[in-house]
């Protein structure tokens, strides 16, 4: 492009006067020109091109603007879809072993799948499933509140608790005896099942209608009130 | 007329136009023309070389059933072929390093060999996107991602929504 | 201690607003003291910056103090740090993820113009300039103030966070890299400025570039020197033994230091022939531009790339930024137009700045066509709705034949005099550096190398070898003759005296030494994956045989990894024992990283990275194994090019020949 400016512009206007690019008057004596017409036409002509250089410059800047923003628009990846995705359809099936302490009371694996709840007895409730981890905060906080919920709705809500991406095992089974947890807890070997549910962060609650389809997720800390208010609108 | 000197100008016309004096009106009047030439051969040059390497290195996004809608559109090209890996479809060769199995939409599926270990989160049921191309039937594939989160698992009775799978692979 | 992590966030937020308003002040008191001629106001504004610098230093020091007190309550901290990590890994996360990047880049911004407040001398351009740089200070500072604050509170602190992303925290180079891709942008936003406050103040001539050519140049050199730091942190990290991809995230951060690079060559054209000017602020505004687009591809998504960055809430923020540099100063630049369009001429296209001019073309056809390369996906995808990715086969195919051009440039440019070249000297002169040329490529031929862009590479290559020895040659020797003194006497006295010429030659060695590197990595780079049995060993075509000694277990506070001990043997003797291994680090349980082992050699490199897994079960490892021709040449080409940029920069010293034998009798 410059190249073309430079091969464009008057090679005898190296030692015009500064705005020199229109060439003076047919008349050589300088004292003839008339000096404010000059002026005034010069300015306007290189007003003009100024405006429509500047609105070249315009339209650019629109066209890039409308194809990025058309490319914000459209990026899927968007982290507020997540929730929409799941909320509304049945939950991924998972299958995990639990904790020794629940061997007794509900045997040694949990699994979920299409058809609901595989654990005795439980099937065909709604149900509460909250992944955690021992070395998260708020995770403490909300432990007793399950806890809690569990013992007050133990016999219309299944609580099911998912121990994911902890340090280790021991660090685990001390958390739950520390809160000393009853209600089902078992543990997400691989990170598996916590990648199939999206969470994004620790610790997140799932809440599950009883044939199965997820009603709500919070992501956070959760409480009772948050709790009693999801729970209100499950149960019959 | 004057903004050119004149050929018969003043001893102080010339010292005022040392350098360039010699450069009539016409002369730079056919240079800018010559510039303005090249440099439309150039760009034209370099447009079509352009849009040559673009055509040969534009690697397509697709699904396996809009691959078999119009699988001449697709010969010879490389393409980035995502969807499902079919269960019980898997099988790795550790002897070769061949990993093959089948890639579905649940419309259509295609059987893939790629060269190479299993990367770590790849299983059944995940959404993965692989890339190469197809000899005798068979996708080849180089380059394996997964892409994993919880929308590619198709609903209950097998169908998927074809467009949130293409969404949730790109 | 309950108050202090209460107290300590806050302490971040109100510096980052205090920052904010003294910065916004400081832009207001510029352009009042500009409007007004008012020096006090202008002083004002100043000082202002120096305060908006001490602000965000006390930000930057705030979240040190967060990540290394291992303060959970920040969502930064929570989100990005663990306690169990080793210091280093600590300090560097401010800048692993988003909001603490935008923090870094921030306070060196602010820091840049706090320098430049008080360094750059009192003349015409040095209020405008400042106000540009506290515009962009300002853009940045809101940022963080208003879209990713670093600073925000988490209501129930985690005991613990899953720390960085463990790319990041895998190589000691990811500290760095970050550090010095900021420095050149900021280092190259103060010529920027300069010029936008030589076209407010309708001065454009060359006193903006000349004012701001130790900022260009470190700007540049940082870039140049980043660019090449992330490929190498590519090749150790990532496992596929490469170092650039042409993935959109390496070609944004790419353009800028094209432009950059142009514009270093044609500020010399400005600067000697008092032309160019148009080109000059086109390019130094584009290089700028380039930095925001670049920074707002890689982090609103709207180009999908390998790199995770995600996509922030800082998309908008970027693009906005970004219209509103291109709409006010190319605008300004079409206002001055007919003050800026040059009123020389070239006097022939074979001469300095006719060289100079054809490498500018060619550095932004590049620019250009890696810039539609990245974006093609996007204009497709809006135009036919298909989703489609360029593949590297367009990058290499568009960029190698202009490479190969501007590498023929280089040789010949600088040995081309100003204004006008004489014939015989030229022919002369490129009789041997063509002849030089056809020898390396034969040499390379009979060598064994067949494929056409790396037998240029080589026979351009030994052509600008040539033109260096010329170069110095014609330095040199005239001043042997005139001074009567030994080659290395005057050689000094050139190299101390030219401190930009030398620099200038020493930087074009080092071009010389990467583009072969590149040429032998790129263009004999075999990558396979070899099975191996544990206790076994494998023989590979380059008669390197691989013994699989043993597996390894490492365990550290924070990371767990398995590898294994491979012999590398060459003929019946063992060259070296390399350790690759896959590393998980505890909180990124899902993403386990590789850490390859590298064997760098003179001639070729030895990589080897474990694909699939290490386990106590298999009696077998599955190793990618890549042989890189003369890789290691880009790294130490990339040591030379620093030094000489250095060089560059140093201050200007008159040489004062060793022996002062010469003493002048006293008369």
């Amino acid at each position: 492009m410059s190249s073309a400016d430079m091969s464009s512009t008057e090679s005898s206007a190296n030692l015009a006067p500064v705005h020199g690019t229109n060439p003076p008057h047919s008349n050589n004596s300088p004292h003839s020109n008339n000096p404010t017409r000059d002026e005034g036409s010069k300015t306007s002509s290189s007003e003009q091109n100024a405006i429509k250089r500047l609105l070249w410059l315009i339209a650019l800047v629109a066209g890039l603007a409308s194809l990025f923003a058309y490319g914000i628009m459209r990026n899927p990846n968007r982290r507020d879809n997540i929730d929409s995705v799941l909320v509304g359809g049945p939950l991924p099936e998972f299958d995990m072993p639990l904790f020794e302490r629940y061997h007794d009371r509900f045997g040694a694996r949990y699994q979920f799948d299409e058809d609901g709840a595989q654990l005795a007895a439980l099937t065909g409730k709604p149900m509460i499933v909250n992944f955690w981890a021992s070395w998260c905060g708020p995770c403490r906080d909300e432990a007793p509140v399950l806890e809690r919920t569990w013992r007050q709705y133990g016999d219309d809500v299944l609580v099911i608790g998912i121990n994911t991406q902890d340090r280790s095992r021991d660090n685990a089974r001390a958390f739950l005896s520390e809160f000393d947890l009853t209600f089902p807890n078992g543990v997400d070997e691989n990170s598996r099942i916590g990648i199939d549910y999206g969470i994004f962060g620790l610790p997140e609650t799932f809440f599950v209608a009883a044939d199965g389809t997820l009603v709500y997720k919070h992501a956070g800390p959760i409480t009772q009130a948050m709790i009693d208010i999801q729970l209100e609108s499950m149960l019959p | 007329m004057a903004d050119s000197p004149q050929p018969n100008s003043t001893p102080a016309d010339s010292i005022r136009y040392p350098v360039t004096a010699l450069d009539s009106g016409r002369n730079r009047v056919s240079k800018k023309i010559a510039y303005g030439l090249a440099g439309i051969g150039v760009l034209i040059v370099a447009g079509l070389f352009i849009y040559q390497a673009l055509n040969t290195s534009l690697v397509y996004f697709i699904l396996p059933s809009e691959h078999a809608s119009n699988p001449s559109q697709y010969v010879n090209r490389r393409i980035r072929l995502g969807g499902i890996v079919e269960k019980d479809s898997v099988s790795f060769d550790d002897e070769q390093l061949l990993l093959n199995f089948y890639i579905t939409d649940s419309i259509d599926r295609y059987a893939v060999s790629h060269y190479g270990t299993p990367p770590e989160l790849f299983q059944e049921n995940t959404g993965v996107v692989v890339e190469g191309g197809f000899e005798n039937g068979v996708f080849v594939s180089d380059n394996l991602l997964v892409k994993h989160s919880e929308v590619y698992e198709a609903a209950p009775d097998g169908t998927v929504d074809l467009d949130m799978l293409r969404e949730s692979l790109e | 201690m309950p108050e202090l992590s209460l107290s300590l966030p806050m302490l971040g937020t109100a510096s980052l607003a205090l920052a904010m308003a003294v910065a916004v002040y400081a832009v207001a008191a510029g352009i009042m003291g500009a409007i007004r001629h008012d020096a006090r106001l202008q002083t004002s504004a100043r000082y202002a910056a120096i305060a908006v610098f001490m602000a965000m230093t006390t930000a930057v020091l705030t979240m040190q103090t967060a990540l290394l007190t291992d303060d959970f309550s920040v969502e930064y901290v929570a989100q990005t740090s663990r306690a169990a990590s080793p210091l280093w890994v600590k300090v560097v996360t401010m800048w692993a993820a988003l909001e603490g990047s935008i923090l870094l880049w921030a306070w060196l911004a602010s820091g840049y113009t706090a320098v430049v407040a008080f360094a750059s001398p009192n003349n015409a351009l040095r209020n405008w300039a400042i106000v540009v740089l506290n515009v962009v200070s300002v853009f940045f500072i809101s940022v963080n103030a208003f879209v990713a604050n670093p600073f925000t509170l988490v209501p129930n602190p985690p005991m613990d966070g899953p720390g960085p992303n463990p790319l990041l925290q895998n190589h000691w180079m990811m500290a760095v890299h970050p550090v010095l891709m900021y420095l050149g942008f900021v280092g190259l936003t103060v010529p920027f400025a300069f010029a936008m406050s030589a076209l407010i103040n309708k001065r454009p001539g060359s006193e903006w570039m000349s004012q701001t050519r130790a900022w260009t140049i470190s700007g540049w050199g940082f870039l140049g020197i980043a660019k090449i730091a992330g490929g190498w942190w590519s090749y150790e990290v990532l496992g596929w033994g490469g170092y650039w991809a042409w993935d959109p995230v390496e070609n944004v951060s790419f353009l800028p230091w094209l432009t950059a690079t142009a514009f270093l060559h044609s500020v010399q054209v400005q600067e000697r022939r008092r032309m160019l000017k148009a080109w000059n602020l086109l390019l130094i505004i584009l290089t700028f531009a380039l930095t925001i687009l670049g920074t707002f591809i890689i982090r609103s998504g709207v180009v999908s790339s390998v790199h995770a960055f995600g996509d922030g809430p800082v998309g908008p923020y970027f693009l906005a930024f970004f219209l509103l540099v291109v709409l006010v100063s190319f605008g300004l630049l079409m206002l001055r137009w007919d003050q800026v369009r040059d009123h020389g001429e070239l006097d022939a296209i074979v001469s300095r700045e006719g060289s100079f001019l054809l490498g500018n073309v060619l550095f932004l056809a590049m620019t250009f066509a890696v810039l539609l390369g990245t974006l093609f996906p996007l204009f497709v995808e809006a135009v036919s709705g298909d989703k489609v990715t360029v593949g590297a086969p367009f990058f290499n195919q568009v960029s190698l034949p202009i490479w190969l051009a501007i590498f023929a440039l280089m040789g010949i440019g600088p040995l081309l005099p100003w204004r006008k070249a004489s014939h015989q000297s030229l022919v002369k002169n490129l009789a041997w550096m063509v002849g030089i040329g056809l020898v390396s490529a034969l040499i390379a031929y009979v060598a064994g190398v067949r494929k056409v862009y790396p037998l240029w590479t080589v026979g351009f290559a030994g052509y600008n070898f040539a033109s260096i020895v010329l170069l110095l040659d014609a330095a040199i020797r005239p001043r042997m003759r005139i001074s009567g003194r030994g080659f290395w006497s005057v050689f000094g006295q050139y190299a101390v005296e030219s401190r930009r010429r030398f620099g200038s030659i020493i930087v074009h060695f080092s071009v010389i030494i990467m583009a072969l590197g590149v040429a032998g990595s790129g263009g004999y780079r075999v990558d396979e994956q070899v099975r191996i049995e544990i206790g076994e060993s494998v023989t590979l075509d380059s008669n390197y045989r691989l013994e699989v000694v043993d597996r390894f277990m490492e365990q550290t506070p924070y990371r767990v990894a398995g590898g294994v001990l491979v012999n590398v043997h060459r003929g019946n003797r063992q060259i070296a024992s390399l350790r690759p291994k896959i590393n998980v680090f505890l909180g990124q349980e899902q993403q386990p990283v590789p850490t390859p082992d590298v064997l760098y050699t003179v001639w070729q490199d030895i990589y080897l990275s474990v694909s699939g897994t290490v386990s106590p079960d298999q009696d077998f490892v599955v190793l990618r194994v890549v042989q890189s021709p003369l890789v290691a040449w880009i790294w130490v080409g990339a040591v030379i090019m620093l030094v000489g940029t250095f060089y560059c920069l140093l201050p200007k010293r008159r040489y004062v020949p060793v022996p002062a034998r010469q003493a002048v009798p006293a008369s």
